[in-house]
């Protein structure tokens, strides 16, 4: 199932708030290609950050592959119980 | 063993025109493993088998952590020993991409992502597929599952990009690093500054021209079995920066030590001590090129090229983290799109590359440090003013590619080669990657 406007909202908060940018620059199209600020290191601090607040353990491979927060956002939905 | 040989070719040909008839992916088991066969001798072969045997037991581990990293630093120990440390020397061809495709299965499928250990003829299927065997790209295992499970495209709609890719790339493979061989062999015996620079030059177009040319053969040969491989170089050359070089050079080796070393550390250390994530991260930086420079094999000159590497993409992510912190990150940007910036951004980035890979080419001993020094410097003024002058040639470039697509660039390019390889009589320029 995929997530509720609400857990999108929290995603997209918790993704500004790692990259330190305002929520309205994250979109589900939102990548490293679209954000410079976010590099690898960002990457994992985002899933870091949202296992976190989730309290959700995404799959490593899964979590390296995500290539922009829509995907994200379907990683989280696998994860959540 | 090359892709611009009778047997390559003539493998590729069968299996092209084979596969379409049913059976495809047994059918490519046995293309992958009479082109091993040819590949290897008798004793390198049986040492492969019980490799990929040995890997293929990773699957069958109890899915526990430590079962996992003992068995995986087996299977690296057993490739040190087969690949070094042979008392008969004999090359092993091929073992390190296999080693590449064994442990990232393993690792996926200890952490789920591929559910259940694939059949036997699967893997054997996926880790020594012919087009890729020697020198990769290393595809990843869901990729290539996808694509045998699905029927292959006809060979009316995949022969075109495929005779583009095997021509461009025989092209640049025999008569382009050929060139490059010829001219790094003239300046290999100059003493002074300028022998060592033109020598470091070549050498570095020689390894492009022929890892590249071999890359997109071995792209041409997989599409025609109805495979697509991933790209492993997007022009490096147009590299912003020493880190940017690593998602345009090599990708599916970048990707593969990324997936496997960089993110997994990182985000262990990053969980223990979120504080210093900036620490942790150039820290990271610098292991995992030091392992990917040490890849490249036992001797001295490659521990010093592996620090040189690690070193390199450390000092560029403090570089930045430091810029971004000084500047802002508005500020940091405006200052990368300034051309002057621009410029000696990506010039130190080449020369530096450039600079590491003497390491691999020179006997150190024999060089005098001036020369060296001089050397450098002539090195970093020619890469930036190439990088200068080549600007304005992204047209040229972009109407190269369209004209690469023609049946008369395709045969341009192949009587090129054959041409070359009559009138140097020499054979075709080693490809350096296959040896690491």
């Amino acid at each position: 199932m995929p997530l509720s406007p609400e857990q999108f909202d929290t995603l997209r908060a918790v993704v500004a708030d790692t990259l330190e940018v305002g929520p309205d620059e994250i979109a589900p199209e939102t990548c490293a290609a679209t954000l410079p600020v976010w590099d690898s290191l960002a990457h994992l601090m985002i899933i870091n950050a949202i296992e976190q607040r989730f309290a959700i353990k995404i799959p490593k491979i899964t979590a390296y592959k995500v290539k922009n927060v829509g995907e994200l956002a379907d990683a989280v939905a696998a994860a959540l119980p | 063993m090359t892709v611009a040989s009778p047997i390559f070719l003539g493998v590729t040909a069968a299996a092209a025109l084979a596969v379409r008839a049913g059976g495809r992916e047994i059918l490519l088991l046995a293309a992958s493993l009479g082109f091993a066969a040819a590949s290897l001798g008798l004793p390198q072969l049986g040492a492969l088998g019980l490799f990929v045997l040995a890997g293929y037991g990773l699957l069958y581990l109890p899915r526990r952590a430590v079962a996992l990293a003992t068995a995986a630093a087996g299977l690296v120990a057993l490739f040190w020993y087969l690949k070094h440390a042979r008392p008969d020397g004999a090359l092993m061809l091929g073992l390190s991409y296999v080693m590449f495709r064994a442990l990232h299965v393993a690792v996926d499928r200890h952490d789920g992502a591929i559910s259940a250990a694939p059949p036997l003829h699967r893997y054997l299927g996926y880790v020594l597929f012919f087009p890729a065997f020697l020198a990769g790209p290393i595809q990843r295992f869901e990729q290539f599952a996808a694509q045998i499970d699905a029927p292959a495209a006809p060979l009316a709609q995949v022969w075109r990009p495929a005779a583009t890719r095997l021509s461009a790339g025989f092209f640049s493979l025999v008569v382009l690093a050929g060139l490059a061989e010829r001219l790094f062999a003239l300046a290999l015996p100059v003493d002074g500054p300028a022998g060592f620079a033109l020598a470091a030059l070549a050498f570095a177009a020689q390894l492009y021209f022929s890892f590249a040319g071999y890359t997109a053969a071995a792209i041409g040969a997989a599409l025609l079995v109805g495979i697509t491989l991933p790209e492993n170089f997007n022009r490096p050359y147009a590299a912003a920066n020493f880190l940017d070089l690593w998602s345009r050079w090599h990708i599916s080796l970048s990707e593969w030590f990324k997936f496997y070393i960089f993110n997994p550390v990182l985000k262990a250390l990053l969980q223990a001590d979120p504080a210093r994530a900036s620490f942790h991260a150039v820290l990271c930086f610098f292991l995992t090129f030091f392992v990917m420079g040490l890849w490249h094999g036992t001797s001295w000159a490659f521990v010093v090229y592996g620090l040189l590497l690690g070193g390199g993409v450390s000092l560029n992510k403090l570089w930045q983290i430091e810029m971004a912190r000084r500047l802002g990150r508005k500020g940091y940007q405006a200052l990368g799109a300034r051309p002057w910036y621009a410029l000696l951004a990506r010039t130190a980035a080449l020369a530096y590359f450039i600079l590491a890979l003497v390491l691999i080419w020179a006997d150190l001993g024999a060089l005098q440090p001036p020369d060296m020094a001089l050397g450098a410097a002539l090195v970093a003024g020619i890469v930036g003013l190439t990088v200068a002058c080549a600007r304005p040639l992204g047209p040229v470039e972009a109407g190269w590619q369209r004209l690469a697509a023609t049946p008369w660039a395709w045969a341009l390019q192949i009587a090129a080669a054959i041409l070359y390889l009559v009138w140097s009589g020499r054979p075709v320029p080693a490809l350096i990657y296959e040896y690491f």
